[in-house]
């Protein structure tokens, strides 16, 4: 359904280009839900918002059903959007503080004048606030009159209200309780099952995202180091960053015995980033070649779910 | 040194409110818990629940007006806190009982280098002249893992992880007896995090410390805890060894966050999510605060506040209905 294809994005900053996606290549499929994960500033939201063009690429293409949306001009863009939508990380500064919740979920509506008259667009309002659980008591609220799991169900029934295809789900749970966090991730789920959408989902939660996503994503410093079906990763895993992370999750069980590999040091600056792998400076098993020369994304041999990892010596 | 016996803390019944214009916020409902020497005690709730406000309260340092401590006795190290002055009380703080926040990111003065951020705490806690006082932030910084050039360094320069690890070397400067750690690691990647909290636990055991971890995290506190305490809208509603607790959780709330984290080795389709939101501190239920979203709830729940009854020697929990015989999983 997409294909991204070297997507780039760079920034301009005054000690050099920051090379927040550099590369980037991968395809979603139909009704899946790809699981975007990795630490902060390794690109992902970026990687989000830059294939869905509310960022502008600085290289490559992502193909949308075969349409590349990224040579679209402004006006076909715009009917574009009816099919691919967002839900950002932080209910609190997402919502327009000033617009009650009914204008909020409307807006995409009015923006798209889907409808002609004001109360079939507002019927269409309740209905979406029904679907993702909100009280039709709440459409005169205003966003601060609700708590962070609310707030993040608007954002969700925003994003649904054009009937999309594709959502880009950027850490929808990041910014709420873990009981919270519960109810969310199983309406997303059940959202997914009743009309069938295709989810980006991007979080640096690795164990929120091993349950939703079908096929898992691991990003370090603006490249994917491991692609594969959410179970394999963790059986697995070939990837010595993939590794690192799995191990670093504290679990919420007594008497687990793992062997925890504790990373040295902190991701460095994406800033004029090192030549060769990545990873090289904290990687364990770092040879020469590893600081000459960067390591392509590509499917190990033997595997037959299209195990892919960047790396010349995968565990 | 050999460990000291009985108790570090002895917290009875506390009770602390925020006392706004148009109504009371209930945040601490009658708390009461007992801390050991050396020991670690997880506070685990979700936001709102209390779990800060405890904290604070063991300090004295909830912010009045509009905080109130109502009632209560704290007894550190056999001397009731609340009976304290205010000069007394500056020296528990950070000499005998020490704090790090969650958010390393605002907790240090930005226009002040890190060296003299960790040397303001020893010059004020110890008789040290100004030279010994830097040595031993040379020696505070290399313990956690701070190369000591950098003592002359400002907090922007460092990432958030060794900001962290900064506040750290400020809070065990003067060797507290009582390290409270709120949050610590929230703020952090979970590679970070991992550094964090093995360097954390590395210096507890050096220096004997006990400490009070604030967490939201049950994975942290399964690593990091001797025992946990889970709050629910400001009370205890279990208590227990971190093993039973983990392995044995009795009341429902508690079942209920277990059942909402994700797993990492079972395949689910949907977790069990408690159904609904805690309840608004300034408008708490009748009877158990849990009662409303509780599915083994019985007539009696929405009457009587449950008492934290003991089911074994170190776990009680504040459940008439499934305390004593458990919940089928």
């Amino acid at each position: 359904m997409i294909e991204v294809k070297s997507l780039k994005k760079y920034f301009k900053t005054k000690d050099g280009m920051l090379h927040a996606v550099d590369d980037v290549s991968f395809s979603v499929n139909k009704g899946e839900t790809l699981g975007l994960v990795g630490e902060s500033g390794c690109g992902k939201s970026t990687l989000g918002r830059t294939m869905i063009r509310l960022l502008d690429a600085t290289g490559g293409s992502v193909l949308f059903k075969g349409t590349d949306i990224m040579t679209l001009s402004n006006r076909e863009m715009k009917q574009m959007r009816r099919k691919i939508q967002i839900v950002f990380q932080d209910p609190y500064s997402s919502l327009n503080p000033r617009m009650s919740v009914m204008d909020i979920i409307a807006e995409p509506l009015v923006v798209s004048s889907v409808f002609k008259h004001a109360s079939d667009r507002e019927a269409k309002v309740l209905e979406l606030m029904d679907t993702v659980g909100l009280a039709r008591r709440l459409a005169r609220t205003y966003p601060h009159e609700l708590d962070g799991g609310r707030r993040q169900r608007i954002g969700i029934a925003r994003a649904l209200a054009l009937e999309p295809e594709f959502i880009v789900l950027d850490e929808p749970v990041s910014a709420l309780d873990v009981c919270i966090q519960a109810q969310v991730l199983n309406l997303l789920k059940t959202l997914q099952k009743e009309f069938g959408y295709t989810y980006i989902f991007i979080s640096h939660n690795l164990s929120v995202v091993k349950h939703v996503s079908t096929r898992i994503a691991v990003m370090y410093l603006g490249k994917i180091v491991e692609l594969v079906d959410a179970g394999e990763l963790f059986k697995k895993t070939q990837h010595p960053y993939t590794q690192a992370l799995i191990s670093a999750i504290p679990l919420p069980i007594v008497d687990s015995h793992r062997d925890r590999i504790i990373l040295e040091g902190d991701v460095p600056s994406p800033v004029n980033p090192p030549a060769g792998c990545r990873f090289a400076g904290r990687c364990r098993y770092k040879m020469e070649r590893c600081e000459a020369e960067s390591p392509v994304l590509a499917e190990t041999p033997g595997s037959s779910n299209g195990h892919s990892v960047a790396c010349f010596i995968p565990q | 040194m050999a460990k000291q016996q009985g108790n570090m803390l002895d917290v009875r019944n506390l009770v602390i409110r925020y006392e706004l214009e148009e109504s009371t916020v209930h945040a601490v409902e009658g708390i009461s818990f007992t801390l050991g020497y050396g020991e670690t005690l997880g506070f685990v709730g979700e936001t709102g629940a209390g779990k800060t406000t405890t904290a604070l309260g063991l300090m004295r340092l909830v912010p009045s007006p509009p905080g109130r401590i109502l009632s209560g006795e704290i007894i550190f190290e056999g001397e009731d806190v609340m009976k304290k002055n205010p000069e007394q009380m500056r020296i528990i703080r950070g000499r005998k009982i020490s704090f790090i926040s969650q958010d390393p990111m605002t907790s240090l003065n930005p226009v002040m280098t890190v060296g003299r951020q960790i040397g303001e705490m020893i010059e004020l806690h110890s008789q040290l002249t100004k030279k010994d006082a830097v040595e031993r932030v040379k020696e505070m910084l290399s313990l956690v893992g701070i190369r000591e050039e950098r003592m002359n360094d400002y907090p922007h320069q460092f990432s958030g992880g060794m900001r962290q690890r900064v506040l750290i070397a400020i809070a065990l400067a003067c060797s507290p007896g009582l390290l409270i750690a709120d949050e610590p690691t929230t703020a952090l990647d979970v590679t970070i995090q991992a550094q964090v909290l093995s360097l954390m636990r590395d210096l507890k055991n050096k220096f004997d410390t006990s400490m009070i971890l604030i967490t939201h995290d049950l994975g942290v506190a399964a690593e990091t805890c001797d025992k946990v305490a889970i709050i629910y809208a400001g009370r205890i509603v279990e208590i227990a060894n971190t093993r039973s607790l983990f392995l044995d959780p009795r009341h429902p709330y508690t079942v209920g966050v277990f059942g909402s984290i994700p797993s990492m080795d079972k395949n689910q389709d949907l977790l069990d999510a408690i159904p609904g939101l805690m309840p608004d501190p300034t408008d708490l239920p009748p009877g158990c605060p849990f009662h409303p979203r509780c599915t083994y709830a019985v007539a009696n729940c929405s009457k009587e506040v449950p008492e934290l009854e003991h089911i074994g020697a170190t776990h009680g929990v504040a459940c008439p209905v499934c305390g004593l015989r458990g919940i089928k999983r």
